[in-house]
């Protein structure tokens, strides 16, 4: 008993130094938005995502937010993150950050090492990026949509179902761009968001009222040269910026079916592997396995024939090819090898790679390039032909 | 002599989880970036050597712990002054890996707790312990490996699963050449673990039966050199040579990216529970084994007294041996192995091991 | 004073009258010492006494009054009237003694005394029959499935119904007394050539070092055996069915069995033992299996699920999912008290509200259970005095104490449970897994009996486990 009470009595006196926080005592930032400065010369314009919690209770006042945006300036991002005691009613906790926003601004002047602090602190290192496109992050956070009225979940889910449905946007987390950052031979993509329209008014509950509201809208994907950004993917060929680099797996393909109508395929699966030859000439190669189902058509064509099939199957192949071999060039008029084949490269071919790791972008601009797509139609859904009009 | 006896089952779980201790977390050969895995795969057998000399010099005094034995060898007083420099040492390294417990844990889940506390509270259970015996605690010991196994077979499971092994992250092999690997292999990575064996012959004479140690002794070897292995390479496979170089603890880490249907996540609280169990039993070990040498050396009946006395030291001086967590890493990394190790693990028992047969020879030769 | 009384070697006197002067003093005139003078017509002055309501009043006419009424008319010389009486005495036990405290104590197990005019000696006759109910089914440990029978008070019904489970000659069964006041009857049972030679020997070693003044049941003995006094967890296994004592004398164990309580005690008990339930045996061993397993888990959920909740609230807010979080902080969001008061007070009014359900007449029970709940339950979330995730976890601690078959385990988990939610608050996971380890070792130094506690996890006994957290069913061949 002597024991227990003395154990007791000194366990009285360490609490001081313990890590006892209640809930109630705790404000969760669920999102970061960086941007350049506004009133000062160095440092960031930082916005805090807090989650007001009063909003998800039972007797909660019903006209108030999910979230509440916090916005300070400073020169570092912890001297931010405890100058945000200035405004932030509560001790902040960053473990539940979920989200990053970066200003294009910010982006286009360089990351540098602000991803460093994410990864040294208590917060996870397993959240997604993105790009606050032509506006900043502030903006971007500062929306709240009807359908999903937690802003950070918005994003994230948009994107999400973009990347399953048409493989536009990517979710990046943020060790994958520090990996990309730090590593040689292969350049980041980051994935853009901005609004789809201005908003109408201040007043964010009007927003909710509204039928067709302003929402986030995923929007190409950011291109960097080392940590800076150079250019965007736009629509297609952020698509198939993904395609390259096996990333996408279910899209969509319109292919002309006659003059005027179109057929379209729907892809479940595909594979691509990138290759580099350094003879005669250095070549980079993309060989793409397109697997999919024809999903819709607009004109009537017997499709119940191999040979019908494989016709389609080969326009499929060289309107992927062109487009591949489209974003391949943007990208090499960036000079940003955001595809790595430099990675390839200094696998299959080390020395080459030391002694030309210096000048990959230009020897990466003037390459060769190769595409080659193999497509493969399975079936057509529960229909052979379609109904003919009368 | 203690009476506590142990069994066969129960020193290989002791060894497998005294010489997992801290390595399944720290980042062993990192240096050798991909290359790590050889690394671990090749230091076993540098264990199983130094293993077996200290077999040998069980064999030569199968009743008697090193502190007692090194009194046979080398007389009564180089002996006792060895065998009190082997209690420093003991104490020395428990403060090391409590120390390593402890920045994990302030590292991470408990960046507002100050580290004292932190030791404080593990030095309380390790009292408990020893002031149990060495049978409960190797006894414990079974319990601990069950739990373990199961956590780091789950943990495994997860890193399959959640799809984040990247195997081009191992190429390419041995890009530098053999040289980076034995530079890691000796002597850091060949002291720690394998080469803190050296207090098996403390607990050695506590054995039940006298057969099969050797056996045994290398089954867990071979067994832990195989595990690290697996783990090392998963580590580059999902975090690249790149962060596992950068990294301070990179289990830790490549534990924060496992995500399954946005359901089994976050599983730190398993890396915690392993380290403070693994730490629990290797900081115990060195533990008891002062407190048994100590009680040898100055002819004391087992007390509390002691045990508390050399708690309260290895508590402090975990916080005292370094100013910050920069510097303990090097420390362990350019000092201790060069200085310490070489001398406390390899070169004393050599030299006892030749003595002690030049000794026997020279009996035997006279009777 | 009592004991001053018992501690002579008197020898009865030849007077009857002074016998029984003597024998009424020693009871303190006590008004249910029955004395019946009767005069033997071949013989002279006897006398016919015991206490009433522990001997069977119909065998003491017909076994004992009857017969000796009947021989006295018979006119034949005597030669050893003591010798003669024990044999026209039709009950089972007879016995011819001349020493006071066999006979004082003889009455007080319910003998019938009889005395004779001229005679220093006196015959005791078995007569008694203490009152007892009869065989039921056991009120704890019930199955579903399996024998319904449970002991009862009365060590010889007990013992019958273990007997009638194992009909072999070697069940060994040693009865002796213990307790100096009370002087109850205990029976020590066990297999011969299973049980182990050396626990056996032990255990009656350590009764027979018992020096307690009473025993009324098991617990008294429990405690008189332990090995390690300062453990709250339970080092003997209780039981109130016959199958399970018969079954654990089967494996080897002892069983001890005391008058006045429908408990047996088995020793040694492992850890284990405590999750395994009879009816483990009467179902498929894959269904059995799984439940033991639910039992497992049930007990660690009842020991760490409100530490475990209470470290993750107040230490690692990083570890729960991001939506319950925010679930959780919008509960706690009106919550006056910090989580520690508000988890100690849901799991003091549990402990209260459970006291109260078994001391409760059992009609009123109900509306106990719906103030409760209502009460304190709804209520207090309403009133936003707690949040109703407490109220989740308290309810989900409380439910799963139920699953175990036996009482004592779920006490030691309760125990425990509040040392690790005061760890939890302390240091958070830490505390909990340092305490833990510290529960480990605590279990493994333990013994039953001189067998380590944790047997066969640890020491490893490979033919243990196949019965252990999990059943291996065996094969038939």
């Amino acid at each position: 008993m002597r024991k227990v009470i003395s154990v007791l009595l000194i366990m009285g006196l360490l609490t001081g130094c313990s890590n006892y926080r209640d809930l109630n005592e705790v404000g969760l930032i669920i999102a970061i938005g960086i941007d350049l400065p506004q009133e000062r010369e160095t440092g960031y314009r930082v916005t805090y995502q807090v989650i007001n919690p009063g909003y998800f209770s039972q007797n909660g006042a019903g006209n108030s937010l999910p979230v509440i945006n916090y916005t300070v300036e400073a020169e570092t991002f912890i001297e931010a993150y405890r100058m945000a005691s200035l405004i932030i009613p509560r001790e902040n906790s960053v473990t539940h950050l979920s989200l990053i926003v970066i200003g294009e601004a910010l982006a286009r002047e360089g990351l540098g090492h602000i991803f460093d602090v994410f990864e040294r602190g208590e917060s996870r290192s397993s959240f997604p990026v993105f790009i606050a496109r032509d506006t900043t992050a502030e903006e971007v956070l500062g929306v709240i949509e009807p359908l999903e009225s937690n802003p950070t979940k918005s994003i994230i889910s948009t994107s999400e179902n973009n990347e399953k449905m048409y493989a536009i946007s990517e979710i990046v987390p943020i060790y994958r761009a520090i990996s990309l950052l730090s590593g040689e031979g292969q350049n980041l993509l980051l994935s853009g968001i901005h609004l789809n329209k201005p908003l109408k008014s201040q007043n964010q509950t009007d927003n909710l009222q509204d039928i067709k509201p302003p929402v986030v809208e995923v929007t190409g994907l950011a291109l960097f040269k080392k940590d800076q950004l150079a250019g965007w993917f736009d629509g297609k060929f952020a698509r198939t910026a993904h395609i390259i680099n096996s990333a996408a797996e279910y899209t969509s393909f319109p292919l002309p079916c006659n003059s005027k109508k179109k057929l379209t395929v729907t892809t479940k699966g595909i594979r691509s592997t990138i290759k580099t030859e350094l003879k005669p000439k250095l070549t980079l190669a993309v060989d793409a396995d397109i697997k999919g189902y024809i999903a819709e058509l607009e004109c009537y064509i017997k499709i119940d024939s191999d040979e019908e099939i494989r016709k389609i199957e080969k326009k499929l192949e060289t309107v992927a090819e062109s487009q591949i071999r489209e974003t391949i060039k943007m990208a090499q008029e960036m000079e940003t090898d955001v595809f790595g084949f430099g990675r390839k490269l200094s696998i299959n071919n080390p020395d080459y790679w030391k002694k030309h790791k210096k000048e990959w972008n230009k020897l990466f601009k003037t390459a060769d390039i190769e595409v080659n797509v193999n497509a493969k139609i399975t079936n057509a859904g529960l229909l052979t032909d379609p109904y003919k009009l009368q | 002599m203690p009476k506590d006896k142990i069994d066969g089952l129960q020193l290989f779980c002791l060894i497998v989880l005294f010489l997992f201790g801290t390595a399944v977390f720290l980042d062993l050969g990192s240096g050798a970036r991909q290359d790590a895995w050889i690394v671990t795969i090749l230091s076993p057998i540098a264990g199983l050597i130094i293993f077996a000399v200290y077999y040998r010099l069980y064999r030569q005094h199968p009743d008697l712990p090193l502190t007692e034995y090194v009194k046979k060898i080398l007389g009564k007083y180089l002996g006792s002054l060895i065998s009190y420099m082997y209690i420093i040492y003991f104490i020395y390294i428990a403060s090391r890996v409590l120390r390593d417990v402890e920045e994990l844990l302030i590292s991470s889940p408990y960046a507002k707790t100050s580290i004292i506390t932190l030791g404080i509270c593990m030095v309380f259970a390790l009292v408990y312990a020893v002031h149990l015996g060495f049978e409960v605690f190797a006894r414990a010991g079974i319990i601990c490996f069950a739990i373990m196994t199961v956590t780091l077979l789950l943990i495994l499971i997860f890193y399959v699963i959640s799809d984040l092994i990247h195997l081009e992250n191992l190429r390419p092999v041995l890009a530098k050449g053999w040289k980076p690997v034995f530079r890691e292999i000796f002597p850091v990575n060949m002291t720690v673990p394998y080469g803190e064996l050296i207090i098996f012959t403390m607990i050695l004479p506590l054995m039940k039966r006298k057969t099969k140690i050797l056996k045994t002794g290398s089954m867990a070897i071979a067994y832990v050199g195989i595990y690290l292995t697996i783990n090392i390479m998963l580590l580059i496979c999902i975090l690249g040579a790149d962060l596992l170089e950068r990294s301070a603890f990179p289990a830790l880490a490549a534990v924060g990216y496992i995500q399954i249907g946005g359901f089994i996540q976050r599983l730190d609280p398993l890396i915690i529970l392993l380290i403070v169990f693994l730490g629990f039993i290797k900081v115990g070990l060195f533990f008891y084994c002062a407190v048994i040498g100590m009680n040898n050396l100055f002819k004391m009946k087992p007390n509390v007294f002691t045990s508390y006395f050399m708690g309260g030291i290895i508590c402090i001086s975990s916080i005292m041996i370094a100013p910050s967590y920069q510097s303990h890493l090097d420390e362990g990394l350019k000092v201790v192995p060069y200085f310490l190790h070489i001398a406390f693990q390899f070169a004393i028992p050599a030299a006892l091991l030749v003595l002690a047969s030049i000794q026997r020879k020279w009996k035997q030769g006279k009777v | 004073m009592f004991r001053k009384h018992y501690r002579h070697h008197k020898k009865l006197s030849k007077s009857i009258a002074s016998n029984i002067e003597y024998l009424k003093e020693q009871f303190g005139n006590s008004s249910d010492l029955s004395v019946r003078n009767i005069f033997l017509s071949n013989h002279g002055k006897a006398a016919i006494i015991h206490i009433q309501g522990i001997v069977d009043e119909q065998s003491l006419h017909d076994n004992v009054l009857h017969p000796i009424l009947a021989w006295s008319h018979e006119q034949k010389p005597i030669q050893n009237w003591s010798r003669e009486i024990a044999q026209i005495l039709s009950v089972s036990k007879v016995n011819t003694i001349d020493e006071w405290s066999e006979i004082v104590s003889g009455l007080l197990s319910g003998d019938t005394v009889i005395l004779i005019e001229g005679h220093s000696e006196a015959i005791l006759a078995g007569t008694g029959k203490i009152q007892s109910r009869t065989i039921t089914e056991p009120s704890t440990q019930t199955v579903v499935k399996g024998p319904k029978d449970g002991f009862t008070e009365n060590l010889g019904t007990n013992i019958s119904l273990i007997r009638a489970r194992i009909q072999n000659n070697n069940l060994r069964i040693e009865q002796t007394k213990v307790g100096k006041v009370t002087k109850t009857d205990i029976g020590i049972l066990y297999m011969e050539g299973i049980a182990k030679e050396e626990i056996i020997k032990e255990v009656k070693e350590r009764i027979c070092k018992i020096d307690m003044d009473s025993i009324l049941d098991t617990n008294y003995v429990e405690e008189a055996l332990k090995d390690n006094r300062k453990t709250i967890f339970p080092l003997f296994q209780n039981s109130e069915r016959p199958d399970v004592v018969a079954a654990n004398l089967l494996e080897g164990k002892i069983t001890i069995i005391i008058q006045g309580t429908p408990f047996a005690l088995i020793l040694p008990a492992f850890f284990i033992q405590f999750f395994q339930s009879p009816e483990d045996y009467y179902a498929n061993y894959l269904v059995s299996s799984f439940l033991r397993l639910i039992r497992v888990g049930s007990f660690y959920v009842n020991m760490y699920a409100s530490a475990i909740y209470l470290a993750l609230i107040t230490h690692h807010h990083g570890l729960i999912p991001t939506t319950l979080m925010v679930t959780l902080m919008a509960q706690r969001e009106q919550v006056p008290f910090p989580a520690i008061v508000e988890l100690l007070v849901m799991e003091l009014a549990f402990e209260v509200l459970r006291e109260a359900g078994i001391r409760m007449p059992r009609a009123i029970g109900p509306a106990v259970s719906i103030v409760g709940a209502l009460i304190l339950g709804q209520a207090a979330v309403e009133a936003g005095f707690v949040s109703a995730a407490i109220v989740i976890i308290v309810a989900t601690t409380a439910i799963s104490s139920f699953t175990l078959p036996n009482p004592n385990i779920v006490n030691a988990a309760r125990g425990m449970r509040f040392i690790l939610i005061f760890a939890a608050a302390f240091i958070g996971f830490y505390g909990i897994i340092l305490f833990s380890l510290c529960i480990i070792l605590h279990l493994c130094s333990l013994k039953s009996v001189g067998v380590p506690y944790l047997t066969p996890l640890s020491p490893v006994r490979v033919s243990g486990l196949k019965d252990s957290l999990v059943r291996i069913g065996t094969s038939s061949k």
